[in-house]
């Protein structure tokens, strides 16, 4: 079931013709047409780009300085760099946090979603605010909500009998706000596609399993999941690409801080380039970050190939 | 027994569902009524739980004396966000039409591609694509941002499209083609209809990508500047904030996002599911 479930999962479905028919040249000429305009945007926007990156990140481009060759010394630099590093390592524990704690709660909320008879789809339209809202403008109220002197969450600590805190000025409690900032965003995205995807499951398996005396446990354990192992690597994947990008809730939320406990790439990034000193320092960590997350996904993508 | 325990199943599961349901809406909840406060009672301690309701800082938001911007930035994030998905969608369409359909040399090799760009972190392309709009004096101008976030959300249009329409039985259009019609009637007139839904699912993750866009948007304008990096510009650099008029500038942009959301959540759960599910 789950095979036809994940048809074509990362793998185009062979479109080539019939080989030995000869593409008429009409046919080609429209082809040409109809992607015209894509091409032009991905080329002039997404590819050209790109390519400027990696030119940027082999030359030395600062305000009155413009030497258009260095080699490898900006690689270098960025490899040796320690606050780079640190960035990345941000982002892993970040992204790994975040995804292990939405994939847990998504699921069960899923499994109770998928058993759902009446009122579903509100419920579905509820879950699937938070996902949607804007990030800045999610993380601006969060940030409200742990002020120190106003914000609700302290005014509940106290009432609570505990010792009110500086949620954002502490490393520990700043980096799990932002994870938590995720959970509270991303979860509903493992909610609605697990839940789909169990409800997709052949109803005779799992019965088959219940006439054999499997219990929820065994039949979640030996049933449910591996069979929708594809899906949730898929899934897996689209929420690791979307938490490599992450910048909207820790420019506004934390600002990479305290110190650099929340800098995630991205943020490094934005930084070093903003300051407009370091544009090809910049330009150079772009493209090493475009190789970790290159690596990342085309294992991610492999594992899910085997998996089939 | 089983009636019993199956009634009793029920209210668990509702109750698990509709625990995180308020919790994780309890902070939109919060925002919507600190915008409504009384600007002096917005950060009371202990909070102000019953208020009378007033629209003064929606009021002062929008008011032309208060020297704020914030009807120009939603005019710009409307304009922004409305452009991008027209091009988005004028664009990707007949690529994945051309994709699915046509005879194109390595197929394989262009899909593989736009799988890649769809993945790509946009931030990679932050120093050469600031240079780029900077040398067509394009910086603080909404078109740099219409064409920045038509070309992210290209990529995964065109998969998403051509995972629909690869559905669809390719006699279809042979069929047509014997019959004479072209290429773009039998787009138009046999394959929208049948793909309109992912259509539809790929509009609107257009719509709030370009909506909620901020990194772009923050990098690229200074005073054409979208709706969300307004907001987020006078977080940052002003020292007296007013926070009730930044809970209704928060509002006006969350609001049109939730109202959107709840009436079009049909193809949303649909585009995600197939989203994912097609890869």
């Amino acid at each position: 079931m789950s095979s036809v479930l994940i048809r074509s999962e990362a793998e185009p479905t062979p479109v080539r013709p019939p080989s030995g028919t000869r593409v008429p040249q009409k046919e080609r000429w429209a082809a040409f047409a109809f992607t015209l305009g894509a091409v032009i945007i991905l080329v002039g926007l997404i590819l050209y780009p790109l390519l400027d990156d990696i030119r940027l990140s082999f030359s030395r481009l600062s305000p009155g300085v413009s030497t258009p060759w260095v080699g490898l010394r900006n690689y270098k630099a960025v490899l040796t760099d320690p606050g780079f590093w640190a960035s990345v390592w941000v982002t892993a524990r970040y992204a790994l946090t975040a995804l292990i704690l939405e994939f847990v709660i998504g699921f069960g909320l899923a499994l109770a979603m998928a058993r759902i008879v009446r009122g579903g789809g509100v419920l579905r339209t509820l879950i699937l605010i938070p996902t949607m809202l804007t990030p800045a403008v999610a993380a601006i109220n969060f940030r409200n909500l742990l002020n120190f002197d106003s914000g609700l969450v302290n005014y509940f600590v106290t009432l609570l009998g505990g010792q009110p805190k500086a949620w954002l000025a502490d490393s520990g409690y700043s980096f799990a706000a932002l994870v938590l900032t995720d959970v509270w965003r991303s979860t509903p995205f493992f909610v609605l596609v697990l839940s789909a995807g169990l409800v997709a499951l052949s109803p005779e398996m799992i019965e088959a399993s219940e006439l054999d005396g499997a219990g929820g446990w065994q039949k979640l354990r030996y049933i449910q999941i591996p069979m929708l192992v594809p899906l949730i690597l898929v899934t897996v994947l689209f929420r690791v690409i979307d938490l490599f990008r992450t910048f909207d809730t820790v420019y506004t939320l934390t600002n990479g801080g305290p110190g650099n406990a929340t800098n995630v790439v991205a943020m490094q990034i934005y930084n070093d380039a903003n300051v407009g000193q370091y544009t090809s320092y910049a330009a150079t960590e772009a493209a090493v970050f475009m190789v970790l997350t290159l690596v990342v996904s085309v294992s991610l993508i492999r594992v899910m190939r085997s998996q089939r | 027994m089983a009636a019993t325990r199956s009634r009793k199943g029920q209210t668990a599961v509702y109750s698990i569902v509709i625990l995180w349901v308020l919790i994780s809406l309890a902070p939109v909840v919060w925002m919507l009524l600190q915008s409504i406060k009384p600007a002096a009672q917005v950060f009371q301690i202990p909070p102000v739980w019953f208020f009378t309701p007033s629209l003064q800082n929606y009021r002062d938001l929008f008011s032309t004396t208060s020297g704020t911007q914030f009807g120009h930035y939603l005019l710009v994030s409307l304009t922004v966000t409305i452009c991008t998905v027209l091009l988005t969608i004028l664009a990707s369409v007949p690529a994945s039409y051309a994709l699915t359909f046509m005879r194109v040399r390595r197929p394989n090799f262009w899909l593989i591609l736009i799988l890649l760009a769809s993945m790509l972190p946009p931030v990679v392309l932050l120093v050469p694509l600031f240079q780029l709009w900077n040398d067509l004096h394009l910086l603080d101008n909404p078109v740099a941002l219409i064409l920045t976030y038509t070309a992210m959300n290209i990529p995964f249009t065109v998969w998403l499209v051509r995972g629909f329409m690869a559905q669809i039985p390719r006699e279809l259009r042979e069929s047509a083609l014997v019959d004479g019609a072209g290429d773009i009637r039998i787009l138009l007139q046999v394959m929208l209809p049948v793909v309109k839904s992912g259509i539809a699912a790929a509009a609107i993750f257009t719509v709030i990508s370009a909506w909620n866009e901020l990194l772009f948007a923050v990098l690229l304008t200074t005073d054409n500047r979208t709706a969300p990096a307004g907001i987020v510009a006078t977080l940052i650099s002003d020292r007296g904030i007013n926070w009730g008029k930044l809970y209704a500038a928060a509002t006006m942009v969350a609001i049109p996002i939730i109202l959107f959301t709840v009436a079009v959540q049909r193809h949303v759960v649909r585009g995600f599911t197939f989203g994912a599910v097609k890869g």
